[in-house]
């Protein structure tokens, strides 16, 4: 059964992609490239941590990326990152904090 | 020839006269079948009176030596036929200059032009030496720089190889005599070395526009080769590092040991010196990766390539791919890493024999000379390999040369052991002998035994052997079972394969190089495809990379690999590792094999929903993946 299908149809995400740490494609909505994004965001979340922890931070729960087309929010749960892609004009607040309501709900995972 | 403008040889329509050469005349031709433009060398008969010998032998012999190579930085050959009564040779096509015109134009370069192009052409030379084939005529007309900065070694007209119909000039002075090198001018054979020193006199001249020799005549320009210290480059152009001047110093010493003793030994330097430039932050050598390659007065292009930027990934990455190069190995992780413990293991407990064995190009030689390069300060360390000019090698000839002693001189073998017993007692060290490269096609099983007889007759000493055969067992029958140690060196896992690929991409890309990812499915159909041979995997990641640079992509990804994958079946190193015909994507044999490796090591495969959907990506999309297939 999709786990992204629950996210993917909120209105401000565009895509959604689950990968595990290495970077490895788990699941995606249809998007075409999703196996690049898997990568790119595993060497990129790995790095981040990296340098979080040479600064004595606790591992990354959530990431965002803005710019000027898209935005992107990472969060980590159990060792795979959930990936999505959303429209730069939603608030990242609102949307994380709509997500956790999700989780809490139980409807992730 | 001008005649023949616009007239059609084979599949190749002449569209103009790019140059004139010693050997023939090189046209630009347009390929109608595979639609891409194409260098096409026309054999000129009146090189018949040059040496009076066959031209078609001749210029088939060019043709032979550089299809042996199969370098980025060497020039292409694509084909080889004959059309009524014309020959030819199609080639890759520069959109580009050769150094001599960008010389020519620019009067000289920035140091960090120069270097860039010198660690090129030292890859490139590497690879043809490794295959036997002396260039001879190294000058900047045959380094052709594409308009994004790669170099290309071309015109092997000259070239001596080990198989070629040109042994009758082999002691003849050939090439160009302002880059001949004093044995050449003595009637000696060329070498590798001989290559370096031309490739020194040209480095000379990028860096100060002139030549390190300066002569009215023949004569005197050959006492210069002979006696005349060159000048330091430093005292023609102010504020050039120092490493400059040892570079062209070492290349051109009068004696061949005096100079590097490979092209990578030059290579290395030159890349300490192009880091330094880097590192520094100096002025030339940012102006050169602003664009300072040739832009000049140079063919337009007639098909898309990949931005400056891309290409600097690409010339870093490309070079360790391109050979698996046991003096330069950035992954010395997994099989190699359990190998070496073995074999350091197995010289601290003083076995006699000691075999290394593994498929063809797994990676023994790397093993191999980084333990040899180890054990050098607690051991006497003794390496004999093929040499790279030669498909074949004696063994007990090469420990001669070492010890000095006479190959034929009666007793041999007692004045080997004397020498190696003397020599154990005076360092007080393990004499370690390694024979790397001993595979069926040159093993002398007769020559193989005496050594290892020899060995066990002294007791500090051991000898490890590095081999591709299994046929060993008569020699090793002789030794005790406690005193040999076979040691297997394994493929790479499908997990390490993408480690070893990564290592290679990281050590090597510059810092101002856009990155590269392989995408972890993608590492695991090369696994599949390769079965985890380095040798192999070098070889679908070069052609991955090139597409990489070429399409401006930062990640390589299954369809990349499956793609390069197919195009890389023609090689006969994959025959028959793979039964999947190129069709659509995605291939659902790719996903069973995948979703297989993925199960094996511990990951979900890929949801069923989303291989699926893939099929439904666009038109336009499907349109371009058939193209690339």
């Amino acid at each position: 059964m999709s786990r992204l299908k629950p996210f993917v149809n909120l209105p401000e995400v565009k895509h959604g992609v689950i990968c595990d740490l290495s970077g490895t494609l788990m699941e995606h909505s249809s998007m075409e490239d999703a196996e690049s994004v898997a990568a790119v965001i595993g060497y990129f979340v790995n790095t981040i941590t990296q340098c979080g922890e040479s600064l004595g931070l606790s591992e990354p729960t959530t990431i965002y990326l803005s710019g000027r087309d898209v935005s992107c929010c990472v969060f980590t749960e159990d060792k795979l990152l959930w990936i999505f892609y959303l429209d730069p004009s939603c608030s990242l607040q609102e949307f994380e904090r709509k997500i956790k309501a999700m989780k809490s709900s139980g409807r992730i995972g | 020839m001008k005649h023949l403008l616009g007239k059609t040889l084979g599949n190749y329509q002449l569209k103009r006269i790019l140059g004139r050469g010693r050997m023939g005349v090189v046209f630009l031709a347009n390929d109608k079948a595979l639609l891409r433009p194409t260098a096409l060398k026309l054999m000129a008969w009146s090189m018949d009176n040059e040496f009076e010998q066959d031209p078609v032998k001749w210029f088939l012999s060019e043709a032979r030596s550089v299809a042996r190579i199969s370098h980025p930085n060497v020039i292409q050959i694509y084909n080889i036929a004959r059309h009524g009564e014309y020959r030819y040779i199609a080639m890759e096509y520069i959109d580009g200059e050769s150094v001599e015109c960008a010389l020519e134009r620019d009067g000289q370069f920035s140091v960090a032009r120069a270097t860039d192009i010198l660690i090129q052409t030292c890859s490139a030379l590497e690879a043809a030496h490794r295959v036997g084939v002396i260039h001879r005529d190294i000058k900047p007309a045959n380094l052709l720089l594409r308009r994004d900065g790669v170099v290309k070694l071309s015109d092997f007209g000259m070239a001596l190889s080990s198989f070629g119909s040109k042994e009758f000039t082999a002691n003849m002075r050939v090439g160009t005599p302002f880059f001949n090198a004093p044995e050449t001018w003595m009637g000696r054979p060329a070498s590798p070395a001989s290559d370096i020193y031309a490739l020194g006199v040209t480095y000379f001249m990028m860096l100060t526009g002139k030549l390190p020799f300066v002569a009215h005549s023949m004569d005197e320009l050959r006492q210069a080769h002979f006696s005349q210290t060159p000048l330091n480059p430093a005292s023609l152009v102010m504020d050039l590092p120092h490493l400059c001047g040892e570079i062209t110093s070492k290349c051109l010493a009068k004696k061949e040991y005096q100079r590097f003793g490979s092209a990578t030994e030059l290579e290395n330097m030159a890349r300490e010196l192009y880091e330094e430039l880097t590192n520094a932050g100096s002025k030339s050598a940012t102006s050169f990766s602003q664009g300072e390659t040739p832009t000049g007065n140079v063919p337009t292009a007639e098909y898309e390539t990949a931005s400056v930027e891309w290409m600097e990934t690409l010339r870093f990455t490309l070079a360790p791919f391109g050979e698996l190069n046991p003096n330069n190995t950035p992954y010395n992780g997994g099989p190699f890493l359990r190998t070496y413990n073995q074999l350091h293991d197995s010289v601290l407990k003083k076995k006699k024999i000691i075999v290394l064995h593994g498929e063809k190009e797994s990676g023994k030689s790397a093993v191999l000379r980084k333990h040899g390069s180890q054990a050098k300060s607690e051991y006497k360390v003794v390496f004999i390999e093929r040499r790279k000019s030669s498909p074949t090698f004696s063994i007990l000839e090469e420990l001669c040369k070492i010890s000095k002693i006479h190959p034929s001189s009666d007793g041999v073998l007692s004045e080997l052991e004397k020498w190696l017993s003397l020599d154990a007692q005076k360092s007080l060290k393990r004499i370690l002998i390694y024979v790397d490269d001993v595979s069926e096609s040159n093993l002398d099983m007769e020559e193989l035994s005496l050594l290892v007889q020899l060995v066990q007759r002294i007791d500090a000493c051991s000898i490890v052997i590095g081999t591709d055969t299994n046929c060993l067992g008569t020699v090793l029958s002789t030794v005790a079972v406690g005193k040999k140690e076979i040691i297997e060196l394994p493929p790479l896992s499908a997990s390490e394969v993408r480690k070893y690929i990564q290592s290679w991409l990281n050590k090597t890309r510059p810092l101002h190089a856009p990155m590269l990812i392989v995408s972890p499915d993608a590492a695991f159909w090369i696994a599949h495809q390769t079965h985890g041979n380095p040798g192999l995997i070098n070889r679908l990641v070069l052609c991955l990379l090139e597409k990489a640079a070429q399409h401006k992509r930062s990640v390589i990804s299954t369809r990349d690999a499956w793609v390069c994958g197919q195009q890389t079946m023609t090689d006969a190193a994959f025959s028959g590792r793979s039964d999947t015909p190129a069709s659509t994507w995605p291939n659902p044999e790719v996903i069973r094999v995948i979703n297989l490796m993925r199960k094996t090591a511990g990951i979900a495969p890929l949801s069923q929903e989303n291989s699926e959907s893939e099929d439904s990506c666009p038109n336009a999309e499907k349109e371009n993946m058939n193209e690339q297939t």
